[in-house]
C-alpha cells in the first residue's frame, strides 16, 4: 500500500487533482457554514427586533394599563423560526426556501403558513454548493479519473505482461491498487471535514455518520470503477472512460431524474395556490354570512365559551377570530391530505435511495442536516401548534372579555425554537 | 477551397459513422432530448394548468361577490398567477423556485408563494432534464466522447502529416473538422428550433425569442466545437486529450456555476422578508397614523381637505373623509413598500453583477441567462411579474378606496354595501408576459460572453492548427 501512494503521489496530475478536490470540498463546508451562520444571524437579529417591536406595540395599544385583545390578535405579529441544525451546513437541502423567518398572527392560520422567503430564485435554481453536492455529483469523477485505465495504462506502457509475470496473487496486487486510490479519493473528502468540524465542537455522532456515508459511496465508485477499469478485456482506457462517465450521467442525473417524474406522476398534490383561494373565500365569505354560522360550529370545538355573552352588535372580535378559525378547521382536510401526499412522496424517494446510491446519499446527509422534506411537516406542525398556543391564551379575553392587563402582556406564549 | 473543406468534413462522417460508438451515442443523445422534452412538456402543462385554473377561479370569485363594503372588497383581494411562456418547454429556469401566486390586498405587499422547490424531495436537489440543458450540458459532453479524437488519431496514424504534406492547409483541416462536427449539432438545434416554432408560433414573441435561443445555443455549441478539435489537435495522446475535455466540461458546466452562484449569495446574503416587512412597518409609523387625531401628517392632511372643500368640520364633507384617508394611507404604504421592494431587488441586482464579473470563466451559465431570458423564466421577467401585479393592486385599491369616498354615506359608513356592480367593473388589467426588452442586459452580458467563447478556442485552434 506504501508503495501504491508514493507511486501515486509522485505524479504531478494525480497531485493536482487531489488538490483540486480538496480546495473544493474546502469551499463547498465553507460555503454551506457561511449560509447556515447568516441564517443564524438573521434569526438573532430577528430575536432581538421582536422584543423591541413587542414593547413598541404596548406603548402604542396599551389604555390605563390593559389591551383590547381582538386589536392584540389583528396588529400583533409573532415571529417563528426554522433554525438550522448543527450539521445543516453539510446539505442545505430546502432550508434556502422555506422562511427561516415568519412572522404569524392570530388570524387563520392558512393564510399565512405558505408565504414565501425573499430568496435569489436563480441562485436557488443553479444549485447550492455543499458537502453533499460535492460528494454526490464530484466523488464519482474523481474515482473515474484515478481509476478508469487501471490495466489500460499498465499495457499502455508496455508493462502489463510483465507486471503480471511477477505477480505471486493478482487479486491482492490489484486490490492494494484500488484500495490505494480510494484511500486518497475518501481523504480528499473527510480531511477538510475533520479540519473543519475539530474547532467547532460539533456533537460526534453525525459526524461518524457522514464519515461513514462519505467512506461506503467512494467505496461504491470505488469498486464500480474497478469492476469496470479490471475486466479481462480492459486495455481501452477511452471505452473505460466513456463507459464510467455515461453511468455517471445515468445515476448522478437521468434516473433521478426520471425517478421524480414518476413520484410526481404516481403521488399528485393538489396545487397549495388552491388553498389559499380557498381559505380567502372562506373567510370573507364569513362576514355575508348571519354570525350564528360561524359561532355555532365554533362552540361546538369549544363549548367552554358557549355561554359567553351573544355578539348582538354588528362587529364583535370574538365572532372575528372565530371565523378566521373556523376557515382553518373546514380546510384542515385538504391540508392534511397534502401533508399526506408529500409524506408519501417522502417514503417513496426513500425507497428509491435504497435502489440510487446516488439519491441515498443526497438523502442520508440531508436528514442528518435536516434540510428535508420530513423537517418542512415538522416545521408547520411546530408552527400550527404555536399558532393554537396562542389561540388558546387570547380566547377568555375574548370570548368573556376578561381584561387584557399588561400582565398578560408579558406572558404571551412565544414560538419554542428548537435551537434552543 | 470549399470542396476541400466539405470532402474533410464528408472524410470525417464516414469514419465516425464507421466507428459505430459516435453514431451510437448521438442515438443516446437524441433519446436523452426527447425525454428532456417531454419531461419539460410535461411540467409546463401542469404549471400552465395551474395558472388557467388560478385564474379562472379568482375571476369567479371575484366577480359573484355579493353587495359589500368597498374597504371589505379591498381585503378580500384579489389573486393573480404569474403566466408562462411556451417556451418554458425548453427552458423552465425559474419557474419551480420563484413562486406562481400573488395575493393582492389594501395595505400590504405579498410575496409570490407556492414554489414547488420547497416542497421537493431529495431527489428536487438533482439537476432537471430539460432540452436547454441537453443543450448546455449534455451536448458538450457527448461531443467530446464523441469527437475528442478527432485530430490525436490522425496525427498518431500519421495521417495529419501525410495530409499536410500533400499541401492541405492546416487551418482547411482544422475548419473541416470543425464543420464535420458543427453542422449535425447546428442541424439537430435548428430542427428543435423549427418544431418549437411551429407548437408556440402563436405565442408572444416567439419568433424572436427563440432566434435569440437557437442564435446563443449555436454559438455556445460552436466554441464547444472549436474547444474539442483545438485540444484534440494539441494532445499527443488519445487519453490525455479525453480527461483534459472532460476536466474543461466538469469545471465549465458543473463547478463554476455554482460555484459563482453560491459566492455571490455568501458575498451579498439577502434579509429575510420578515425583516423588510417590519422595517417597512417602522418607516410608516415614522410618517404618520392615521388614528392619532394629533398626529402632524395627518393633522396638515386634514387641514387640506377642509380648506379644498371650504368647510370647518370633518362631519360637513360632501364626501367619506374615511375613504379620503385610506386613499391618502394608501398611497403611504404603497410607497414605503415599494421602496422596500426596491431595496429587495437592489441586492439581488448586486448578486447578478457579482456574477456577472465572473461570467467570462463559464460559457454554460452564460447560455442559460439567455435561455431563461429567451423562454421568460429569469429574474427579469419575474420581478416585471411583480411590479405589473402590484400596479393592478394599487390600482384596484385606490378605485375601492374612490368608491369608498363618493359612493358611501359618511354619517353611515359601516352599515353602507355597495351595489356589487361596481366589484365587476374594477381595474384589474391582465397581467402579461413582460417583453423580452426587460433582460436584455442579461442576453447582452451573455452574448458578450458568447462571442469571447467563440473566440478564444478559435484562436486556440488557429495558433495550434500549423502544428503538426
Amino acid at each position: 500500500m506504501k508503495h501504491e501512494l508514493t507511486l501515486l503521489l509522485k505524479q504531478r496530475s494525480i497531485i493536482a487533482l487531489l488538490l483540486l478536490s480538496l480546495f473544493l470540498t474546502g469551499f463547498s463546508l465553507f460555503n454551506g457554514w457561511l449560509n447556515i451562520s447568516h441564517i443564524n444571524d438573521q434569526i438573532k437579529q430577528a430575536k432581538h427586533e421582536e422584543i423591541l417591536r413587542k414593547q413598541d406595540f404596548l406603548v402604542h395599544h396599551s389604555h390605563d394599563g390593559t389591551l383590547d385583545a381582538g386589536e392584540l390578535g389583528y396588529y400583533l405579529f409573532h415571529n417563528v423560526y426554522h433554525s438550522p441544525g448543527e450539521w445543516s451546513f453539510i446539505a442545505l437541502g430546502n432550508r434556502l426556501v422555506i422562511p427561516y423567518v415568519q412572522r404569524i398572527r392570530l388570524l387563520g392560520l392558512q393564510g399565512q403558513l405558505y408565504d414565501g422567503e425573499s430568496h435569489h430564485p436563480e441562485y436557488v435554481m443553479l444549485g447550492t454548493f455543499d458537502y453533499a453536492f460535492l460528494l454526490v455529483f464530484f466523488a464519482p469523477l474523481l474515482c473515474i479519473a484515478l481509476m478508469h485505465d487501471l490495466k489500460a495504462s499498465e499495457q499502455q506502457a508496455q508493462r502489463l505482461l510483465f507486471l503480471r509475470s511477477l505477480m505471486a496473487e493478482p487479486k491482492l496486487f490489484w486490490a492494494n491498487r484500488v484500495l490505494s486510490r480510494w484511500l486518497l479519493v475518501t481523504l480528499t473528502f473527510v480531511l477538510p471535514l475533520l479540519l473543519f468540524a475539530a474547532p467547532k465542537t460539533l456533537s460526534f455522532v453525525p459526524f461518524i455518520h457522514i464519515l461513514a456515508i462519505t467512506a461506503l459511496y467512494t467505496f461504491f465508485w470505488s469498486m464500480l470503477c474497478a469492476a469496470i477499469s479490471l475486466r479481462k478485456r480492459a486495455l481501452n482506457a477511452n471505452f473505460n472512460a466513456m463507459l464510467l462517465a455515461s453511468i455517471w450521467v445515468l445515476l448522478c442525473v437521468v434516473l433521478p431524474n426520471l425517478s421524480q417524474l414518476w413520484l410526481h406522476y404516481h403521488y399528485p398534490l393538489q396545487d397549495g395556490s388552491q388553498i389559499a383561494l380557498q381559505h380567502r373565500q372562506l373567510v370573507h365569505g364569513a362576514w355575508d354570512l348571519p354570525k350564528e354560522e360561524s359561532l355555532t360550529p365554533f362552540y361546538t370545538r369549544y363549548p367552554q365559551w358557549k355561554d359567553s355573552p351573544p355578539v348582538t352588535e354588528r362587529f364583535h372580535w370574538k365572532w372575528y377570530f372565530a371565523f378566521q378559525h373556523m376557515a382553518d378547521v373546514k380546510l384542515e382536510p385538504q391540508v392534511s391530505a397534502r401533508a399526506q401526499a408529500l409524506k408519501q412522496r417522502d417514503q417513496a424517494a426513500s425507497l428509491l435511495a435504497t435502489l440510487l446510491p446516488t439519491v441515498w446519499v443526497q438523502r442520508s446527509l440531508e436528514n442528518i442536516a435536516q434540510s428535508n422534506v420530513p423537517e418542512l411537516l415538522a416545521q408547520r406542525q411546530r408552527i400550527a401548534a404555536f399558532h393554537t398556543q396562542l389561540r388558546h391564551y387570547i380566547y377568555p379575553y375574548l370570548f368573556v372579555e376578561k381584561p387584557f392587563t399588561i400582565d398578560a402582556y408579558t406572558h404571551l406564549p412565544a414560538f419554542e425554537d428548537t435551537a434552543e | 477551397m470549399i470542396s476541400l473543406l466539405w470532402k474533410i468534413a464528408c472524410n470525417e462522417w464516414r469514419r465516425l459513422w464507421h466507428a459505430r460508438i459516435p453514431a451510437l451515442l448521438l442515438l443516446v443523445l437524441m433519446t436523452l432530448w426527447a425525454i428532456a422534452a417531454l419531461a419539460a412538456h410535461h411540467h409546463w402543462q401542469d404549471h400552465a394548468n395551474t395558472v388557467a385554473e388560478v385564474t379562472a377561479r379568482s375571476q369567479h370569485d371575484w366577480q359573484a361577490q355579493p353587495d359589500r363594503h368597498p374597504h371589505r372588497v379591498s381585503h378580500y383581494g384579489d389573486f393573480v398567477a404569474k403566466p408562462v411562456h411556451p417556451l418554458s418547454v425548453i427552458e423552465p429556469g425559474i419557474l419551480d423556485q420563484s413562486g406562481h401566486l400573488v395575493y393582492l390586498e389594501a395595505h400590504r405587499l405579498n410575496s409570490a408563494n407556492f414554489n414547488p422547490a420547497t416542497e421537493a424531495t431529495s431527489l428536487g436537489r438533482f439537476p432537471l432534464i430539460t432540452p436547454a440543458m441537453i443543450v448546455q450540458w449534455w451536448m458538450p459532453l457527448f461531443l467530446i466522447m464523441i469527437a475528442y479524437a478527432t485530430v490525436t488519431a490522425d496525427k498518431i496514424t500519421g495521417i495529419l502529416a501525410f495530409m499536410r504534406g500533400n499541401g492541405t492547409p492546416g487551418m482547411a483541416i482544422a475548419s473541416g473538422k470543425w464543420l464535420a462536427l458543427f453542422l449535425p449539432l447546428f442541424f439537430l438545434l435548428c430542427l428543435q428550433a423549427v418544431l418549437t416554432l411551429a407548437w408556440s408560433w402563436q405565442s408572444e414573441q416567439a419568433l424572436l425569442r427563440l432566434s435569440i435561443l437557437v442564435f446563443s445555443q449555436a454559438l455556445y455549441i460552436a466554441g464547444w466545437c472549436l474547444l474539442v478539435v483545438a485540444v484534440s489537435w494539441f494532445s499527443k495522446q488519445l487519453h490525455g486529450a479525453l480527461l483534459t475535455l472532460l476536466l474543461c466540461w466538469v469545471c465549465i458546466c458543473i463547478i463554476f456555476p455554482r460555484g459563482l452562484a453560491n459566492l455571490a449569495q455568501v458575498s451579498y446574503p439577502t434579509q429575510p422578508r420578515a425583516e423588510a416587512e417590519y422595517h417597512a412597518e417602522l418607516k410608516l409609523q415614522s410618517i404618520g397614523d392615521s388614528h392619532n387625531p394629533n398626529d402632524p401628517h395627518f393633522a396638515a392632511f386634514k387641514e387640506n381637505i377642509l380648506k379644498k372643500y371650504h368647510v370647518s368640520r370633518v362631519e360637513d364633507l360632501p364626501v367619506n373623509y374615511h375613504g379620503i384617508l385610506m386613499q391618502e394611507g394608501e398611497r403611504l404604504t404603497t410607497a414605503v413598500y415599494r421602496e422596500q421592494q426596491v431595496l429587495h431587488d437592489a441586492q439581488l441586482a448586486k448578486q447578478n453583477e457579482s456574477i456577472r464579473h465572473w461570467l467570462w470563466l463559464t460559457p454554460s451559465l452564460a447560455l442559460q441567462y439567455i435561455q431563461m431570458a429567451s423562454a421568460g423564466n429569469d429574474l427579469p421577467h419575474h420581478q416585471a411579474f411583480i411590479r405589473q401585479s402590484e400596479e393592478r393592486r394599487y390600482q384596484l385599491i385606490q378605485y375601492l378606496n374612490q368608491i369608498h369616498t363618493f359612493k358611501v354615506q359618511q354619517h353611515d359608513d359601516k352599515n353602507t354595501r355597495v351595489s356589487a356592480d361596481f366589484w365587476k367593473n374594477a381595474p384589474r388589467p391582465q397581467v402579461n408576459l413582460p417583453s423580452i426588452a426587460v433582460s436584455r442586459s442579461s442576453i447582452a452580458a451573455g452574448f458578450l460572453v458568447l462571442m469571447g467563447w467563440v473566440l478564444l478556442p478559435g484562436f486556440l485552434l488557429f495558433k495550434v492548427s500549423h502544428r503538426i
